[in-house]
């Protein structure tokens, strides 16, 4: 009888979902308490929402979280009673009192039981509160939202009932009464509480109908329209009076006030199981449905070979017709294939927008980050997030989230000053961290920003050169963007704590590294004494992309468009020598030049004599000229991962399967560039790694491989 | 405040258990039944602060029983002990005045506020 009876188990779902809301509220509560401590709404949105947990856990059979939550509750209790003060020390126990919740969740989620002992937890909230008083259930609060009242569309016989009520002196009340969620024979409760209000007035209408709420049709919510002489505090007490009740709101009814509400969901909305629909007085069939995310990544996959069969369809058409003179089939067979282009496009696009999500999914994560940080290093921050709807790829979103942790956690730690620090460079002293999410063309900007104290470029220069990385003659050459994109090194941070050093640092490389992975580019602005800026922008998805196809030796490779700035055609006499790097004159702008296939590490890197083919290549402010055989043309490739067995392989991002079924490799330009800046260095380990891709080029044999440079 | 409880039940398990409960929370169990109209004369007899009301019973149904005893008492606090599926019949037992229902399997929590609620 302890644990979970098998009655309840199939509410188990709906009891995540709440907890999970539950939890959320409360971790946003928290954060907002600890910025404004006497604020009494954020106190009763933390009871609420810590009673709600309490209800429902207890309603399950988890015990623990019950009893830790009840914990809770009277510590916030206390609060808004005034009985006791919010300190830094409570907002920590709150916080880790939610973290054990969350954990307990989990482990309900994934084992079916709590595993985590929030005992500890317990004796420090009755520490800070008198332990355990009041009943379970005996403090009833509202509805979350508190909108449920504004939700109701009275009928037109419900409108005139409650119009002549009000002219007679009896006030119009909707009663909203949510139910603790999975409680037993809830039409009964509801049963219940309309007789209890019966006693103090007359129902005249309820939602869902009376038929339905007796069959159970509905969600944890009903409410009932009450014709009533005594306040409403009766009534609210009333209905809370019912076991099982969770939650009362009562709203006098106004006339104005149910059309206001139309236009103005409640929160709640997300939750299909919320009765929305019942507000009309009939159940609405649900807009939408659940689909597992391995099902849109399969789609996304499926769609993905379909671009593909487009190319070669396209292609074999294209020859077809060249040697069949253009005729009537071949006319059709092109009509054919241009409609199923079209159409995949589209595909296409619908399966993209349904992968979706917004950003807030990863958002909301990093206040509570973010406060954690600023108090462990002794810092006051304000924490500002923007553009919490913008909507990305679930899969890009995946894999920001790790570089956004580097970079908060950067702009925190060495970013921000100390508050006596600021104090004394005339700045508040409290720092501004901003993120902010927006959507540009094709791509989607995060920019992350701090008004701290900037990078010491000093500091980076003679960190480079102690670490070796630049030369002397090189910083010289270097403009001061270039000097700040220096922390972009690899094992620029890694080498000691960057805290001392710079105000950017650690894992800067991962970070770019990470976010050049997926087709996206990093730049970094900062102002001394005013604070730093790194922009990140990326890709819409990460499945497809547009890319440049060019040929070299035998080989076809993918430069992303993105990071194609041009395409030039250079003349041997234009190519000059700058200690012994080759450059040409781009518009007054002097850009090295390379041959891909010396950076692939074909060949020495000798310029041929003739005519150069110049793909001019760009990643944040850099950029290189790379010359190539040929240029085959723009189109779309489908990303597919190199495989494990064949790791992270520098300067390669990627493969994609072209038109012709051979495989392409998709290049990775930043690292190029970064590359190219080594070649040596580069050269080696590129030729090692190529001789291991030839595994994904059957047609060639690895023998063969020493004829493919055009230059020797 | 604790009070004195006449547990009705047929099944000997359900009725040990409920008893066990409440003894362990302070209640005094006073007396058992094992129908309707063995609860109707033990009533009469203890008056208990609260009744604990199985619903399908033999000889005398618990619907039945907190009509009867309603009709005689109407002081009377009950709380019915369902099965799942009885929705009606506890409708019926609540509109005879009852004050509270749990449902098999109920959870200990849950059935000692509803006692706590009813006797309050």
């Amino acid at each position: 009888m302890r644990s979970m009876s098998s009655d309840m188990s199939q509410y188990l779902a709906v009891f995540l979902d709440e907890v999970a809301e539950q939890v959320q509220k409360l971790e946003e509560g928290i954060l907002a308490l600890e910025r404004n401590r006497h604020d009494p709404e954020i106190l009763h949105t933390l009871f609420r929402a810590a009673h709600t947990i309490k209800g429902s856990s207890a309603a399950m059979g988890f015990e623990r979280m019950n009893r830790l939550t009840h914990g809770m509750e009277d510590v916030l209790d206390r609060l808004r009673k005034g009985e006791a003060s919010v300190t830094v020390d409570v907002v920590d126990l709150l916080l880790a009192c939610l973290d054990a919740l969350k954990a307990m969740k989990e482990e309900v989620a994934v084992h079916g039981r709590e595993v985590t002992d929030p005992s500890g937890l317990i004796s420090r909230l009755e520490g800070h509160g008198h332990g355990p008083s009041a009943p379970p259930g005996a403090l009833v609060d509202r509805p979350e939202g508190g909108s449920g009242a504004q939700a109701i569309v009275p009928t037109e016989y419900e409108r005139r009932v409650m119009q002549q009520a009000a002219l007679h002196g009896v006030e119009p009340y909707i009663v909203t009464v949510r139910v603790v969620p999975g409680c037993p024979m809830k039409g009964v409760r509801a049963f219940m509480v309309a007789r209890a209000l019966e006693e103090l007035g007359e129902i005249v209408g309820s939602r869902p109908s009376a038929e339905d709420l007796e069959k159970e049709q509905f969600g944890d919510t009903f409410s009932l329209i009450v014709l009533s002489r005594e306040d409403p505090d009766r009534l609210r007490n009333t209905a809370a009076s019912i076991l099982d009740v969770a939650a009362v709101e009562v709203a006098a009814w106004k006339e104005e006030a149910s059309h206001e509400g139309e236009g103005e969901p409640p929160p709640e909305s997300r939750t299909s199981q919320e009765p929305q629909g019942a507000a009309e007085g009939q159940r609405r069939v649900s807009q939408t449905v659940r689909v597992d995310v391995e099902r849109l990544d399969e789609l996304m996959n499926l769609v993905g070979e379909l671009v593909i069969d487009r190319i070669r369809l396209m292609r074999i058409n294209k020859e077809l017709a060249a040697r069949m003179n253009h005729d009537r089939l071949t006319d059709e067979l092109m009509e054919t294939s241009r409609h199923i282009g079209r159409i995949t496009n589209e595909l296409q696009a619908q399966i993209m927008k349904a992968r979706m999500l917004p950003i807030d999914q990863l958002f909301t994560r990093f206040p509570r980050m973010v406060r954690d940080l600023a108090r462990q290093a002794g810092k006051q921050v304000e924490f500002l997030v923007e553009g919490r709807e913008t909507e990305l790829d679930r899969t890009v979103i995946e894999q920001i989230s790790d570089p956004l942790i580097h970079l908060l956690r950067n702009a925190v730690d060495h970013g921000i000053e100390t508050p006596e620090e600021r104090l004394k460079a005339g700045k508040p002293a409290r720092g501004v961290i901003r993120l902010k999410a927006s959507h540009e063309e094709n791509s989607i900007v995060i920019v992350v920003e701090d008004d701290g104290r900037g990078i010491d470029l000093e500091r980076v220069k003679a960190k480079a050169l102690a670490l070796g990385l630049v030369s002397e003659e090189q910083l010289e050459r270097m403009s001061d963007q270039e000097i700040t994109e220096l922390v972009f090194l690899p094992g620029f941070s890694t080498a000691e704590r960057a805290s001392d050093v710079s105000g950017r640092g650690v894992g800067m490389d991962i970070v770019r590294n990470n976010i050049q992975a997926i087709g996206g580019s990093v730049r970094i602005r900062t102002q001394p004494g005013a604070g730093t800026r790194v922009i990140l922008k990326l890709p819409l998805t990460l499945a497809i992309m547009r890319a440049l196809l060019v040929e070299v030796g035998q080989g076809t490779y993918a430069l992303p468009l993105g990071s194609v700035q041009e395409i030039v055609r250079v003349r041997p006499g234009e190519v000059h020598y700058v200690n012994q790097q080759a450059v040409i004159l781009l518009r007054q702008e002097v850009l090295p030049v390379l041959s891909l296939s010396a950076l692939l590490g074909f060949d020495g890197g000798q310029l041929p004599r003739a005519d150069l083919l110049c793909v001019v290549a760009i990643s944040g402010d850099s950029k290189l000229g790379l010359v190539v055989d040929r240029l085959i043309g723009e189109q779309e490739v489908v990303i597919k991962s190199l495989g494990s067995y064949l790791g992270d392989i520098p300067g390669i991002s990627g493969a994609t399967i072209l038109g012709d079924g051979r495989v392409g490799l998709i290049l990775d330009v930043g690292r190029l560039i970064w590359m190219a800046a080594d070649t040596r260095a580069g050269r080696r380990r590129m030729h090692r790694i190529l001789e291991q891709t030839a595994l994904l080029q059957p047609s060639e044999e690895p023998g063969e491989r020493e004829e493919v440079g055009y230059a020797r | 405040m604790p009070g004195k409880v006449l547990v009705v039940d047929d099944a000997t398990f359900m009725r040990a258990m409920i008893k066990d409960i409440l003894t362990a929370n302070g209640y005094e169990v006073v007396g058992e039944a094992t129908n309707g109209a063995e609860a109707l004369v033990r009533y009469e007899e203890l008056r208990p602060d609260l009744v604990t009301m199985d619903i399908t019973m033999p000889e005398m149904d618990g619907v039945t029983a907190v009509k009867q005893l309603m009709s005689r008492f109407p002081d009377a606090k009950v709380i019915m002990v369902s099965a799942m599926g009885q929705q009606a019949l506890v409708v019926d037992a609540i509109q005879a005045g009852a004050k509270d229902f749990v449902v098999k399997p109920f959870d200990v929590n849950r059935f000692l506020e509803a006692v706590r609620r009813a006797m309050g």
